[in-house]
This record gives C-alpha cells, structure tokens and sequence, in this order.
C-alpha cells in the first residue's frame, strides 16, 4: 500500500523528473522501507513533488500571471464603479466607442493582460502535453 | 578564487554532502544517501525526494554528470554519477570558503586569559 502510494506521488511528479529519476527513487524506496519509516519516504516524496512544480517548473510563473491578471479585473471592476458614481452620465458609455479614453485604454490593457495570461496558460499545457507523449513512447521503447 | 565559479558559491548543504561523496568515486543515488548519512555521522539524512531534486540542478549546472554502469550485470535501476570537471573546481572552492569561516571563527573564539 505505501509503495503504491509513493508510486502514486512520483506519477505526479513534472515529466521531465519523472523519466529521469522515479525508476531510481522506487528502487531506492525498495531498498530503504525497512531502515525508514514510510511516513518519512512519503513525506520526503510530497515535499518534493511541490518543490519540483512549483519551483523547477516554471508554475510559479503562472501563479503570478494569474495573480496579475486577477488583480487587473479587480482594480478594472473598482475603476468602472467609481467611474458610474463620479460621472453619471458615464453608465450610459456600456459600449466602448462611448466610453471615455481613460477607460477605453484600461480595457485595452486589460484585454492584452488577459490574451498574454491564456498564451502562457496554453504555452504550459503544451508543454505538459508533450512531456506526456514523450514520457509514454519512451515507455513503450522500453516494453519492446 | 576564479570568478566564474561565484555564481555557484557558496554551496547549500546537500550540494556540499554530495560532491564531497563523488569527489572519490562515482556513485548511485543510493550510496550517496548512505556516504552522506556516514560523512556526517548521521546527523545528516537526505531522503531521495532531496538528493534527486539536487542532483537535477547540480547536473543541470554542469557540476554533476552521469557516469557509466560500473558492472553490466548492475540493477539496470541504478544510475551512477560523477563530479565534472567544473564540480570539481567548485567543491575545491567552497572547501577553501570554509577553512576561511573556520579560521576566522577560531580567532573569535579564543579564550581571554
């Protein structure tokens, strides 16, 4: 059962990791349960398994894009209130061609955040996807 | 000190345990945790999650790389590894780093008679 969890936890390791190291760190596994406790091997796997996607990967770049962007909706939402409290006449402006230049640039900037966060997002599915493909023909070289 | 060794120094603790491990021989992961565990009579311990995270960034920097089964009927699991050349000259390094840091703290430390 602890091996198979820890077989588990290393599956869920990045791609690039997981075909170099996992075979190494089973064996390892194999060769220390008796010595350590199962709690410190899992321990130790869990730890790594952040530490490998949110530091080595790359994952933290997205986090942050998607902090960013959330943070950009956020104050765009602010603005746009007080713009309809300040300017009453401004919440008829629904549509851009009406809005003043101050607000149609935000929308701008705001559309351009966004478009930059869904290329990153999609930059890094691919990524995933493709160390996926290669994980599984590189399996199946090593089946035949 | 050669000036293109600073990026790498000073060395963490695990990165430290473990080129001093393969500054004699190459070695696979699991004799690294036993030598390190022994080099520091047991008051270090890497699980495998640390070496391995490790050993990717030492070998991704160039100081580590990996080495050539030492028998063909070895565990096909095992894989060795080896300082490089530029391990090597980093280990030299940060090893002169800590004499200066154990110098100097013996200076500090003597008593006032």
């Amino acid at each position: 059962m602890t091996r198979f969890l820890y077989d588990q936890l290393l599956r869920m390791h990045p791609p690039a990791f997981r075909r170099r190291f996992s075979a190494e760190m089973l064996w390892i596994f194999d060769e220390t349960k008796h010595s350590v406790s199962a709690s410190t091997l899992l321990l130790d796997c869990s730890v790594s398994l952040l530490r490998q996607w949110f530091l080595r990967s790359g994952l933290w770049k997205v986090a942050i894009a998607t902090l960013g962007a959330f943070l950009q909706i956020t104050a765009f939402g602010v603005f746009w209130h007080l713009l309809r409290h300040t300017h009453p006449t401004a919440h008829a402006a629904t549509s851009l061609a009406n809005a003043p230049n101050s607000l149609r640039q935000f929308t701008l900037w705001l559309a351009g955040g966004i478009v930059l966060l869904v290329a990153m997002i999609a930059a890094s599915v691919r990524n995933l996807i493709a160390g996926r493909q290669v994980d599984r023909s590189g399996r199946r070289g090593l089946l035949t | 000190m050669n000036d293109n060794l600073k990026p790498f120094l000073p060395l963490s603790p695990a990165a430290l345990h473990i080129l001093l491990c393969l500054a004699a021989e190459a070695r696979h992961g699991y004799g690294i945790m036993q030598d390190v565990a022994l080099q520091s009579n047991g008051q270090y311990k890497l699980g495998p999650g640390t070496l391995y995270d490790n050993l990717q960034k030492l070998m991704n920097q160039g100081l580590v790389a990996e080495a050539r089964r030492k028998a063909a009927n070895d565990d096909p699991r095992r894989r060795y590894y080896e300082l490089t050349a530029l391990g090597r000259s980093v280990l030299q390094a940060d090893v002169e780093r800590l004499k200066n840091v154990v110098r100097e703290a013996k200076l500090r430390f003597k008593p006032v008679i």
